[in-house]
Order: C-alpha cells, then sequence, then structure tokens
C-alpha cells in the first residue's frame, strides 16, 4: 500500500479497530449485528449478551428500515471480519449515528473494500492485496493509506 | 474591535431589551453561524448576548439583553443604550451551532434562553431542517413572544414553569429519532435539569449542546508551568493567577477581550501538554485535539509547550 508523498501530507488513515473486546457503555437498547462472525475465541457477542439483552442481527447487509424508528438512547455493537463491519458502520454513519453510538469487535480481518476514485465504485478484495481490478469500471486500482471512516474504504490510484 | 452604533431600541419583554447595532463606519457587518453571540462592551465589562437573526447576509446585528446586576453590563445598556449610542464589540462567535449533518434538531429554552433558539429556528425555516421547540417561562414573563409565535415549527411545546417544561423536555428527549441533535439554552439550572435528563436516557455527549448563560464562577486552579515557543523559556503560573496575566508579567501579550472564557479572543497554540479547559468558547473537538486553549481561564495539569514568542 502506497503512503504520503507529498510535501504537506493529509494525516494518514487507517483502520485502527480496537484490540480487545470492548464492554458495553450504558443505553436504553442496544441490537448486536454478526458482520461475518465466525464464532472464534474473540468473538464478542457471548460475552456482550451476558451484559445486555438484545437482538441479535445476522447481516451481510443490514434489512432494509433498518435504522427506521430507532430513538436516541439505542445503540449498535458489530462484531466480525473487519471488511464486513466497516460495511455495517458505514451504513450507521450514513443513518446518523456517532461513534459514541457505535461499538465494534474485530473478528478477524479478511477483506477491504476500496474506492475508486474514477467510478465511485466499491470493490472488496482480499486484505493485503497490492492492486486489484475494479468492480465498476475495471481500472487498476491501488490503495492509499487513506481510509475514511465514514465510509470504511480506501481511496485508491485509478489506472 | 469595532464600534457600533445603537439603531434601535424596544423591548423584548418584560426586563429584556432588543437593540439593534450597526457598524459605525456603514459597513456590511459580518455573516454568522447561527447561535452565536456578540461580545459587548458595555459599563466597563464584556459580556456576550445572543444575535436573533439567522446571520446570513445581515444588515445589523439584533441582540436580546435582560437586565442583570445593578452596575452590570447589561444594567448599563438597559439604562444607558439609546437610538445613536456608540458601543464597541468583537466579532460574532459561534459556540452553539447547529449540526449541520443532524436528521433532526431539538430546541430547548428556558426563559432569556429563547434568544440563541431564534436565530436557530430563523436558519432551520431558511434551509428546511427539521426542528422541534420546548420553551418554558415564568408567568406572565415570555421573552420575544411575537417572535415564537411567528417562527415556531408545528411542533412546539411553550410550557409555564419549572416543573412544567422539566417535564415537556424529558418527554420531547426520550422520543427523538436517531441523529436527532439537541440544543439548550437557559440559566445553569436548566442547563443541568437538561443534561441530567439526557444522560438518564443514554444520549450521547455528543448529541447534546448546551449554550452557557453566565461563566461560571471558577477555583483558582492549580499552578503549572509553561514553556514559549522555541526558546524554551520557562513561565512559572502560580494559583490564582491566569496564564493570560502570566505571559503579560513576561512581557508577551496576547490579544484579549472578556477574560472570562466568554468572548475567544486570548486562544493560544498549545505543541504539547494537558490541558484543564474552563472556557466556553472551544468545542469537543478542539478539546480533544488538545492544541489550542483560552488564556484567560483554562490552565496546565502539566508543563505546557505554548506556540508563542
Amino acid at each position: 500500500m502506497r503512503g504520503d508523498d507529498t510535501p504537506f501530507p493529509a494525516r494518514l488513515t487507517v483502520p485502527r479497530w480496537p484490540s480487545g473486546v470492548p464492554d458495553l457503555p450504558r443505553a436504553l437498547a442496544w441490537t448486536f449485528v454478526r458482520a461475518g462472525c465466525a464464532g472464534s475465541a474473540r468473538c464478542a457477542i457471548g460475552r456482550w449478551r451476558t451484559q445486555e439483552p438484545a437482538g441479535v442481527v445476522e447481516a451481510g447487509d443490514l434489512p432494509a428500515g433498518f435504522f427506521e424508528g430507532r430513538l436516541v438512547g439505542w445503540r449498535l455493537a458489530v462484531c466480525g471480519e473487519a471488511g464486513r463491519v466497516a460495511r455495517v458502520v458505514a451504513a450507521a454513519t450514513a443513518a446518523g449515528l456517532l461513534d459514541e453510538e457505535i461499538v465494534v469487535n474485530v473478528e478477524s480481518t479478511a477483506s477491504a473494500r476500496w474506492f475508486c476514485p474514477a467510478c465511485g465504485a466499491t470493490t472488496t478484495v482480499p486484505a493485503g492485496a497490492g492492486s486489484a481490478g475494479c468492480d465498476g469500471c475495471g481500472r487498476r486500482l491501488q490503495p492509499r493509506e487513506h481510509w475514511s471512516p465514514a465510509s470504511g474504504q480506501f481511496l485508491c490510484d485509478a489506472s | 474591535m469595532t464600534t457600533y452604533r445603537v439603531a434601535g431600541r424596544r423591548s423584548g419583554g418584560p426586563g429584556v431589551l432588543e437593540l439593534t447595532l450597526v457598524p459605525d463606519d456603514g459597513a456590511q457587518p459580518a455573516p454568522y453561524v447561527p447561535g452565536s453571540h456578540l461580545p459587548v462592551r458595555a459599563g466597563g465589562v464584556v459580556n456576550a448576548y445572543s444575535l436573533l437573526d439567522d446571520g446570513c447576509r445581515p444588515s445589523a446585528y439584533r441582540i436580546g439583553v435582560r437586565r442583570g446586576c445593578p452596575g452590570g453590563g447589561s444594567a448599563w445598556l438597559h439604562d444607558n443604550a439609546r437610538t445613536g449610542t456608540t458601543l464597541v464589540a468583537g466579532p460574532p462567535r459561534s459556540a452553539f451551532a447547529p449540526v449541520l449533518s443532524a436528521r433532526s434538531h431539538l430546541l430547548l429554552g428556558a426563559g432569556i434562553g429563547v434568544t440563541p433558539l431564534l436565530s436557530h429556528l430563523r436558519a432551520a425555516r431558511r434551509w428546511g431542517r427539521q426542528v422541534e421547540l420546548v420553551v418554558g417561562s415564568g408567568a406572565g414573563r415570555d421573552v420575544f413572544a411575537s417572535e415564537l409565535d411567528d417562527l415556531a415549527p408545528p411542533r412546539t411545546t411553550r410550557v409555564v414553569g419549572r416543573a412544567a417544561l422539566r417535564a415537556a423536555v424529558r418527554e420531547a428527549l426520550s422520543r427523538q429519532p436517531i441523529g436527532t441533535h439537541a440544543y439548550a439554552c437557559g440559566p445553569d439550572g436548566f442547563a443541568a435539569e437538561v443534561r441530567s435528563a439526557a444522560a438518564d436516557l443514554a444520549w450521547p455527549a455528543g448529541r447534546l449542546h448546551i449554550e452557557h448563560f453566565d461563566a461560571p464562577q471558577l477555583d483558582a486552579g492549580d499552578p503549572f508551568t509553561a514553556e514559549l515557543g522555541d526558546t524554551g523559556r520557562e513561565l512559572h503560573v502560580p494559583a490564582g493567577t491566569s496564564l493570560l496575566h502570566a505571559l503579560d508579567a513576561a512581557g508577551v501579550r496576547l490579544d484579549r477581550m472578556c477574560e472570562r472564557g466568554v468572548c475567544g479572543r486570548c486562544e493560544v497554540g498549545v505543541r504539547s501538554g494537558d490541558i484543564r479547559h474552563r472556557d466556553l468558547v472551544l468545542g469537543p473537538a478542539d478539546r480533544a485535539r488538545g492544541d489550542v486553549m483560552l488564556a484567560c481561564v483554562s490552565r496546565g495539569s502539566t508543563t505546557l509547550r505554548l506556540e508563542v514568542p
């Protein structure tokens, strides 16, 4: 992955997932999401369920209307594979949740999501890949160390 | 600092004065962010007064002034500000702005605390934002009642008395859709009640925005050391002495106006060290970054390296 070689670099951003299973802060209600969660020893769902009674949603994609009717006071906790967790967090952010309202546990890192600046498509690649063809326009993508927490994607060069 | 002329004066309700200020040199006033305040020097002190309009291409600044203690700046304005009086004020300061990414906005006000909410309401109307209003006042002590009548959104609750307001605020906070930001302005007791209700209902701190009326009484603070710029020159700041005054004594004069953590003029960059913020200007993001402080009230918990010569 390329670093930043500009004379006045923007601050580089790469995902900084919690290193251990985070405890749940106080909330009025919770929903837990399994996002590619394999139920390994690093899975947080079991521990979280001992802390808070909450429904568990299996989510590759969150169901339509998932955020409708939720009130301030509700929180979301996501456990699973890094790329899929990032996708759920991006959807939650787009729905208006703040970082304070989302708890994340990354059980494994198998994939990453890349943003193509030429066509705007998202391409999911194996973690650690150095380049890949864009799923949208076919251009060659090379990721930068520039990750958007809001969209859960790495910005790429497209050639 | 700009000299303004009072272009209009009228009542905003019992004990409340509305002043319209225009730059004395005939220039157009600078636009401002909704919810901003204007630091005005009057009677020898500087107070911050909420601006009543939405700040978009203003032709004048309108402020609401509640009569305060005798001898204070607000009482001076009530007694002395007439059409044609000149006043000195700093630029508008924003510390209570609407969050543009919010899905909806809940405005909570008590008494004179409706003044910045009027600015929010005007902006909400201009930009088509979804907004709900809850305001309370003492019996017969409505403030800016006709403006509120005009600007009140469909979802408005107006109550009389502290207990009714407390209940209305809690009820409104309990049913806000995710993505809502709440803004509260009123006396310190009201602000504390809003904080308490929001905490009970698990509102994250980032969704609640409080505009303070008064600068709080501050303790003397602990002594700390400040290191100046690249020179490595060290400055001891004793308890009871502000960093601003310690810098004065060292021959470093920062800009200033209110010296109460309200106007934001004495902001100074901080290269390293832990800051004990005590101002009413900097937001959570500024505080989290920790690279700036207001020298008049804030202090160091550790040695601070400052961006001053």
